[in-house]
Parts: structure tokens; C-alpha cells; sequence
């Protein structure tokens, strides 16, 4: 295998490293205790060590990861199973090094793979990672974490009793614009956070060609509720995440409505979807996702009441960028004994026409920024981070905090959002599905 | 004129507030005042505000500016000494800015000109702020801020707990601050356009509006100098610039790419 340079995620490391510093680490167990397993320290410490991987299912999102994963200097692919063999061949064509398997089970059986990565249609999540989990493997699985409630609580369960280290791709736990927003926001900069807004609208049919009329659904199986949750699994799981990590509780009532308003081409789920979730304190997260006009674009707007964040966009707006004027802060400076420079200077203030919302970016200098279209994946959003602190994990055996948690929460939102606008009610959140994580 | 005051007699600080005049708003904070001396003072400048901004508004049809601009024959138009020593002053400075800062709205300072109408929003703040420093001079006030719309600021004498007045120019477009000015019997001009306010500087030259993302600040012992140089440097070519900052050799310039 090609030399690899050591660390894509350098950014987020070097991140993690900054957050230290500032705060004696008080900030990782706060906002992001999941960083504290993939700290620099801890990655000097593996030394040349490499996690022996395999990737089951090797689709467009498997292909991907493979592309990252040539760029983690600790792991090595060496296993790969689909059972569609155009996709297996096109992976294997990118790692040819790697031992091809049709079945998963022969290859859990390989004694020598330390963790696997499962990209499988969204039915096949929890049966794989449960036998892999029981096969002794770490496991590093796409997200939404399954396809039902009882399969979810299934994986949860079966985590709570195992030593292995168990990921679900949420990558926005590892993406460092949305840490550094969420620390934002914990630090009361937008105020008291009084909604939430998400939404991700496409202007496409999802469809993947089909080179033969039998594979339709084995293909586009994200059409069919067979195998899919539609726009909640595949789209909102990673935007409820956030409203949940941010939130840091649990929605208690659920209620929405959806249809197939124009890709009316004989699949089964929802091409328009929009969900209401409250909290107990009143508070909601509005969610709309719609795959025929593209204007919104995607976006997860944290609402204070002193202030946004748009956390997709890796920008805040405060409510009243004038509440701390110039000549206030002056004034304050000269009844309190202090002598610094106001910012009031600027071109000729009018009351009428004052830009109201100044974008205020939450990084200095370039960021990945995501215009929500693409349905693979795009660059440095957090995938190769996550992937890289779960090859970590394989080596060092140590978990993730709270990213099973979280990806349990927010797979269980989504599809408790599918089930009430299927059955056209408000639905309470049920006892059976709450977990000692969840604070409501 | 509405206006807003407070006195702050632990270090014996006035400050006074107009919410609403040429289209912002005006802040002074005067140090080492007693209240009653600064109350007079206020009042008087308010009032001297006031007709300054009913003589010149040209938006208000009943202003000299506007009665002016609509009248058949300029040469016999009586103007009042305030607008016509305001005139004197800008021919002035049109002819020391090459034209590029030009009230009669690229007609050459020529009244005669058909369409030739005035518009003093280039230097009426300034103006104002000179104003209310003499006045500030004549109560014996040393040490004062004044912020006039945040585009034109006076630091006269300095901070009660610092050695000038400092003031920052953020980005209007977000971001990092753009630079830090420390006024010490300083005025400082900003001109520039913002996300919500661009188009506003129009070349005399052209007719165009100047849309660039740029921002001029001048500082200078006189805040008249300071507001005509930042209006014309937003219109200025290399060449011109050179030049008007040898025109205006007590002001300190800065052009910045925001």
C-alpha cells in the first residue's frame, strides 16, 4: 500500500489539542467527551501499530470510505464482501491487496480483522453489526444506526454488553466547525437556544441506474421501506443528531406529515417529509426535508434568543449585533475604570437600512462547507475523522463516548417521525425505546 | 430635535444622545464637565444641529437645499451665510480633490449648469463635528468623544483611564476587525460600502455609483478634511490618490479591500 502521510484529521487533532490547552480538558468531557478517545497523545501512543479492517458493503458510500481510508496511517483494509458483485469488483479494484468474501459470515470468521465497516442498505445495519460485535470485531457502521425500534434496541443492548468498540457514523461529532459551534453555544453566545430548524431539500430522485429490472429494488433499496427509512434515516438522522447534541435531551412529542408529492415512480417512501418534535419544556425542532426544489439547500439552525447558529454553514448571526455598540462599551469603559478600543468605527450607520444579520464565521480561515447535494459524501465533513478515531479504537480497544448513545437517539426520532406521519398522530415518545442516556 | 442626556458625576461625564439627525445618529461623551455647563451646551449644538439639517436636507422640500435645487434662477437664489460659507468650503475642496469631491453632483461646482443641484451629504457631518468642537473649545471641555453616525468620529484630548480615545473598524461584511485608530485631537472619516448600504458614493466624473468592497479611513485634525478626503479616496485612481494625500498633508489615509 501506498506510503501514507501521517493524518488526514490533523485539523480536528490539532483542534482537539487547542481545546485542551484552553481548558485543561474540561471541554472535551463536556460538550464532545467522544474527542477524549481520539486525542493526539493517544495516537502518538499506537505508534506503528495498524488496525486490520475489512468493509462490508461496497457501495458508493464503501468506496468512499476506502478513499479515506488510504489517508489514516493506522489502518489497513484488508477485507472486503458485497453480495452485488459489480460493486465488489469496482472496491477491489481500488484495493487489490484486500480478500474478496460474498458471505460477511466467512468473513467475521477471519480471526485476523480486527473491526469491520458496515455501508449495507440501512435493513442489514443491525444484523451485521450484531453478529460482528458477537464475532469478537469492532464495528464501525454507516448510520441511521437500524431500520426499526426494536432493531435499534437490539444493537443498543447488545452494546451495553460488549467490550468492543462500536461507531455509527455520525460525523458531525467529529467535524470540527460543529464542535466548535456547539462549544459556542454552550458558552451562551446565541442566549437561551429556543428552537431548532433543520431541513435538506434536493432537487433529484435518488435513484441509481439499474442495470437490470430484478436489481430495482436491490439497488435503490433506499426507495423501498423494506430496507429504508427514506429522507429520515438517510438525510435527518444527521441533523437530529444535532439538534439532540446540542439540546443535550430528548424531544418528548412527535408529530409531522408526508406524502410522495412528485417522484411518484412507484417507490414506497416519502419524497416530502415534515416533522415537529417538542420538547417537554415546550421547546421545537422543525425538520423538512423535500427532494423536488433545492432553494433551502441544507441547513441546521440553532436558534437563541440572543443569536444563530447555522451549524451546516459553520456561521452565527447575533439577534442585535447593536446591543454591545460602540458607545455603549464606551460608556461602560468609562464608569468602570477601563480604557480599550471601541469598535464603532464603519461607513455611515442608518437606522433603515442596516445590514440586520451579519454572517460571523465560527472558524477562522477555510472550512468544508456542504451544499447538501450530494448523496455520497463530500470532503472533510467528519467521515474520515470518525473512521480514523475507530481505526484508532481497534488498536487501542478503548470507545467512543456517547456516539452509540447519540446515533440511538436520533435514529429512534426518525423513525418515531416516519410512524407518526404514517399513522397521521401525535405520538408520545415511547417508555419501551428510552434509554438512562436520554433526558427529556 | 430629540435628544437623550446623562450625567455620570462620578468623573463628572456627560453623555448626550440624538437618536435621528442627516440620517443616523449622534453620540457625545464629554469628560470633566459640570452637568449644568454641558446641559447649556448641548442644548445650543441641538439647535445648531437642527437648522444645519432643515437648511440642508435636500430630501425635505421645504429646505434651502431643496428650494435651491428646484428654483428656476441659482445666480439670484438668496442663500443663508450657513449654506453659502458650507458652498465656499466645498469649492474648496473641489478643487483641492481634482473635482473628485464635487456637492454640485458632477456639474464642476458650475450652478449655472442646467441640472446642477447641490447635495451636501459628502461633508455635512464633518462639518457639524467641527461645529461641536468649537463649541466644546469655547466651554472649556478638553477631553470629549463624539461619534456622529460611526462614520465620523472626534477624540478630543483623551479617555478619562487612557492615554487617546481608541476606536476599531470592524468588517461590515464579517470577520475580523479591519484596523484600530487611536484619536488624540483626531477626527477620523470612514467611507465604504456595507452587505446592506452599497451604491451610496457616486463618481462625479461618471454618474456611477462606487459598489467596490472598500473602505477608506482618513484621520486629521479637522474633521471637515478628514470626511471630503474618504469620499473622494473611495473615487480616487493611483494617481489621484498620491496626489490628494499630498493635497491633505495633516491627514493619515488607509485604503482597505474588505
Amino acid at each position: 500500500m501506498e506510503e501514507k502521510k501521517k493524518g488526514v484529521d490533523l485539523g480536528l487533532r490539532k483542534f482537539i489539542k487547542e481545546l485542551g490547552y484552553m481548558t485543561g480538558g474540561a471541554a472535551l468531557l463536556s460538550t464532545t467527551p467522544w474527542l477524549a478517545s481520539c486525542t493526539p497523545e493517544k495516537l502518538a501512543e499506537i505508534g506503528n501499530a495498524k488496525a486490520r479492517v475489512a468493509l462490508i458493503g461496497t457501495g458508493s458510500r464503501g468506496q468512499y470510505h476506502i478513499h479515506n481510508l488510504r489517508n489514516i496511517p493506522h489502518a489497513e483494509l484488508v477485507a472486503l464482501c458485497d453480495v452485488y458483485p459489480a460493486n465488489l469488483e469496482a472496491a477491489a479494484a481500488l484495493c487489490p491487496e484486500a480478500k474478496c468474501y460474498t458471505d460477511y459470515r466467512r468473513l467475521l470468521e477471519d480471526k485476523s480483522i480486527d473491526g469491520v465497516i458496515i455501508a449495507t442498505p440501512l435493513h442489514l445495519h443491525a444484523r451485521i453489526t450484531l453478529d460482528a460485535l458477537a464475532a469478537g470485531k469492532h464495528v464501525f457502521c454507516e448510520k441511521a444506526m437500524a431500520r426499526t425500534l426494536d432493531d435499534c434496541k437490539a444493537v443498543y443492548e447488545a452494546y451495553r454488553n460488549t467490550d468492543r468498540a462500536l461507531y455509527f457514523c455520525m460525523q458531525r461529532m467529529y467535524d470540527e466547525k460543529y464542535v466548535k459551534a456547539v462549544q459556542l453555544i454552550s458558552s451562551g453566545l446565541i442566549g437561551d437556544v429556543v428552537g431548532m430548524r433543520c431541513h435538506w431539500f434536493r432537487n433529484a430522485d435518488w435513484r441509481r441506474e439499474v442495470p437490470s429490472p430484478e436489481l430495482e429494488r436491490h439497488i435503490n433499496w433506499r426507495l423501498y421501506k423494506e430496507y429504508s427509512g427514506g429522507l429520515m434515516t438517510e438525510l435527518g438522522s444527521h441533523q437530529l443528531e444535532v439538534c439532540t447534541w446540542v439540546a443535550g435531551k430528548i424531544p418528548t412529542r412527535i408529530a409531522g406529515f408526508g406524502d410522495i408529492v412528485y417522484w411518484k415512480d412507484g417507490r414506497e417512501v416519502y419524497d416530502s417529509v415534515n416533522v415537529t418534535y417538542q420538547f417537554a419544556d415546550g421547546r421545537i425542532i422543525s425538520y423538512e426535508s423535500l427532494i423536488s426544489n433545492k432553494y433551502n439547500g441544507m441547513e441546521e439552525q440553532i436558534l437563541g434568543h440572543a443569536g444563530t447558529v447555522d451549524l451546516s454553514k459553520g456561521v452565527y448571526y447575533l439577534e442585535e449585533d447593536n446591543l454591545v455598540s460602540g458607545m455603549r462599551q464606551l460608556l461602560e469603559q468609562v464608569k468602570t475604570g477601563v480604557f480599550a478600543a471601541v469598535p464603532t468605527a464603519g461607513p455611515s450607520w442608518r437606522p433603515e437600512l442596516r445590514a440586520k444579520y451579519v454572517p460571523h464565521p465560527v472558524l477562522e480561515g477555510k472550512f468544508s462547507i456542504s451544499d447538501g447535494e450530494s448523496s455520497v459524501g463530500f470532503v472533510a465533513d467528519g467521515s474520515d475523522v470518525i473512521l480514523s478515531a475507530f481505526c484508532q479504537s481497534c488498536i487501542t480497544g478503548e470507545k467512543a463516548k456517547d456516539v452509540v448513545e447519540e446515533a440511538y437517539c436520533s435514529t429512534v426520532l426518525c423513525l418515531l417521525g416516519n410512524q407518526a406521519m404514517e399513522e397521521g398522530r401525535t405520538l408520545t415518545f415511547p417508555e419501551e425505546y428510552k434509554i438512562p442516556y436520554m433526558k427529556f | 430635535m430629540n435628544s437623550e442626556t446623562e450625567y455620570i458625576a462620578e468623573g463628572r461625564i456627560f453623555h448626550g444622545f440624538v437618536p435621528h439627525a442627516m440620517g443616523t445618529k449622534l453620540d457625545l461623551l464629554a469628560v470633566g464637565t459640570e452637568a449644568a455647563a454641558a446641559e447649556a451646551l448641548w442644548t445650543a449644538f441641538c439647535a445648531e444641529l437642527s437648522a444645519l439639517e432643515a437648511a440642508l436636507n435636500r430630501f425635505d422640500p421645504r429646505s434651502e437645499v431643496a428650494r435651491f435645487n428646484a428654483s428656476e434662477s441659482k445666480a439670484g437664489f438668496p442663500l443663508s451665510p450657513a449654506v453659502q460659507r458650507l458652498l465656499d468650503l466645498s469649492r474648496e475642496f473641489w478643487f483641492r480633490t481634482e473635482g473628485l469631491f464635487d456637492v454640485t453632483r458632477g456639474h464642476g461646482m458650475d450652478l449655472e449648469e442646467a441640472g446642477a443641484t447641490l447635495d451636501f451629504g459628502g461633508i455635512a457631518k464633518g462639518y457639524a463635528l467641527a461645529l461641536l468642537r468649537d463649541r466644546l473649545a469655547g466651554a472649556g471641555i478638553a477631553s470629549a468623544f463624539v461619534n456622529f453616525g460611526d462614520s465620523a468620529i472626534l477624540g478630543l484630548g483623551t479617555h478619562p483611564y487612557g492615554d487617546c480615545w481608541k476606536v476599531s473598524l470592524p468588517n461590515p461584511y464579517g470577520g475580523s476587525q479591519v484596523a484600530e485608530f487611536s484619536l488624540k485631537d483626531r477626527a477620523l472619516s470612514v467611507s465604504g460600502n456595507t452587505p446592506g448600504y452599497t451604491g451610496h458614493i457616486i463618481d462625479p466624473r461618471t454618474g456611477r455609483a462606487n459598489v467596490e468592497r472598500k473602505l477608506v479611513a482618513v484621520t486629521g485634525p479637522d474633521p471637515l478634511e478628514a470626511e471630503v478626503l474618504s469620499t473622494a479616496l473611495m473615487l480616487a485612481d493611483k494617481g489621484q490618490r498620491l496626489r490628494l494625500r499630498r493635497a491633505f498633508p495633516d491627514c493619515e489615509s488607509e485604503i482597505y479591500t474588505v
